[in-house]
Order: C-alpha cells, then structure tokens, then sequence
C-alpha cells in the first residue's frame, strides 16, 4: 500500500483576507484545529484547502459569480493584490513517506490550473475534504439513520455491502412470509383430511363388536370361508 | 467507486461465500444460494427473489413428503 500524503505546509499570497505570503505549518502535529477572533482569516485558511483542490478553481462558498456580486473567481484574490502587484496564489507542500512535494495554483489568472500534487492527492480523497455546516446540520437533524448509514458507507466506499445487507434483510423477510404461509398449511390439512377420512378416529370397542357381530356381516363371511364344490 | 476498491471488495464478498460454506453448522446448499445470488459486487435486480425460489425450492426438496399409497386403488 502507498504511503499516505500528510501536508506539511500551506501558503497563500494575495489571496482572500492574506496580502501578505503567511505560511502555515502543518508539520509538527498531524491534527489540526483553528481558533481565532472573527476576521482574522480562518476561513481564508479553508478556502486556500478548497481553491487547490477544487477542479474548476472555484470556491462553493462564495457561489457564482452575478452581475451584482463579487463572488466567483475574482472573490479569490485580496481587495488590494492588484494594486500591490502582489499575484494572488496559493502553494502547498505535501510529504508521502520521504518524498515531498511541492504545488501552487495562480487564484488570479484564467486558467488557474491545478497543480499535479493536489491532483494526486485529490484522487485519494473517498471523502470531500471540505464538509459544510449545512451539509453536516442536515446529516445530524435531518437524514434518518438509515440514510446517514448509507452515506458514511458511501463515505468509506461501502455502498455494494450495503446493497448486500439490504438484500439480506429483504430475502430473510420473504422466507419467514414463505416459512408461514398458510396457504400450503391448508393444502397439506386437505390432503391428509383426504387420506384419512377413512381411518378410525377413536377406538369404540362396542361399535366394533356390533360391526363384526351384524348378522349381514357373518352371513358374508361364512359365504367367503365356505370351500367351492 | 474506484475500480481497484470495487475488486477488493467483490473478492472480499466472494471469500465470505466461501467462508461461511466451509463453516461448521451452516447449511452449505443455503450458504451456495447466498453466494450465487446475495453476495456479489453487482447483484441483479432481481437477486433476492431469485434466491428465495431457490431456497423455497431446496425447502421442498428436502421435505419431499412420501406418497401416500391409496387403500382403494
């Protein structure tokens, strides 16, 4: 198995709230928490994540770009990264085993092509890498368990064995439905009735003696046992 | 789902058919039915009705009730 990317670092220049290069240091600890005041550029951290790794170079936060908004690509770069000749980008460094690898993608350019590292790493992704505070409020309060376990399976590329589970629970249910019916209960009853409509049901010692003891009865016994001349 | 992934788990669902055959307790005929029909990557749509005619049909073999001979024929 490959070894898996870990990032080490991540730069933005020019783009959203950093004019300034800031570079942020992932290397020492592999898990990751932001705190800050409101405006300090948290968010501006994330974007930097989803503007590498999103295919189109787009971010879906700030939505499409209208004619009355400023959203869309040109949202990526800073207010004043024109007029500062700064070129708005964003630069990441990843490390697999020993090997590091280094990217970085223009915000401001047309084309802002993907750098083939995020690229790769992009393609180890079985989950979106940016989920959204909407996106988990309406797993947690909207979906029903069955759905939020069909989507975690999903998440871990489980989707068959659920589809197998399912199945299972649905053939287990068809065969109690079979295993009961009562139908073939009935038709088995009906037969049996059938081929034993004849049988004694219950031993009637005086009823037997007055059979075999009926005068029609003997007389067509003695006739039977009387040899031919 | 990625091709390499879809492999894995296609041979994982086959070694279960093929573990729970070989285990001690299990109706192996049951245990064939499950791995012909439920226990696939890509089952058909129709996979489960086609497993329980099979199994509804193993029921009735098994059970193959003697015929009762007619006291009168």
């Amino acid at each position: 198995m490959a070894d898996p990317y870990f990032f080490q670092s991540l730069n933005l220049t020019g783009f959203r709230a950093y004019l300034q290069p800031k570079t942020f240091d992932f290397s020492k600890k592999r898990c990751l928490a932001i705190f800050a005041p409101n405006g300090s550029g948290k968010s501006s951290v994330v974007d930097a994540l989803e503007f590498m790794f999103s295919k189109d170079g787009t971010l879906e936060r700030l939505g499409q770009r209208a004619i009355n908004n400023r959203a869309g690509p040109i949202a990526l770069a800073h207010n004043l990264a024109e007029e500062a000749q700064i070129a708005p980008a964003v630069a990441i460094s990843v490390i697999s085993g020993k090997d590091v690898t280094n990217g970085c993608r223009a915000a401001a350019s047309a084309k802002r092509v993907i750098p083939a590292v995020a690229t790769t790493v992009n393609a180890c992704f079985s989950v979106s890498p940016i989920i959204r505070g909407h996106a988990l409020r309406t797993f947690v309060e909207i979906h029903t368990p069955e759905e939020r376990y069909a989507d975690v399976a999903n998440w871990l590329q489980l989707g068959p064995l659920v589809e197998v589970q399912k199945n299972l629970r649905s053939l287990r249910s068809q065969i109690k439905i079979a295993a009961e019916d009562e139908t073939a209960l009935q038709r088995v009853d009906t037969q049996l009735a059938r081929e034993t409509n004849q049988a004694v049901k219950s031993w009637n010692a005086a009823a037997v003696l007055f059979h075999a003891s009926s005068p029609a009865r003997n007389a067509t016994a003695r006739n039977s046992s009387a040899p031919s001349r | 789902m990625k091709p390499n992934r879809r492999r894995r788990l296609i041979t994982f669902l086959k070694a279960l058919g093929a573990d729970l055959a070989a285990k001690e307790g299990v109706d192996a005929a049951l245990a064939a039915i499950l791995t012909t029909h439920i226990l696939k990557g890509a089952p058909s749509q129709n996979a489960v009705v086609q497993a329980k005619d099979a199994i509804v049909n193993l029921a009735a073999e098994r059970a193959n009730p003697p015929k009762v001979e007619v006291a009168n024929g």
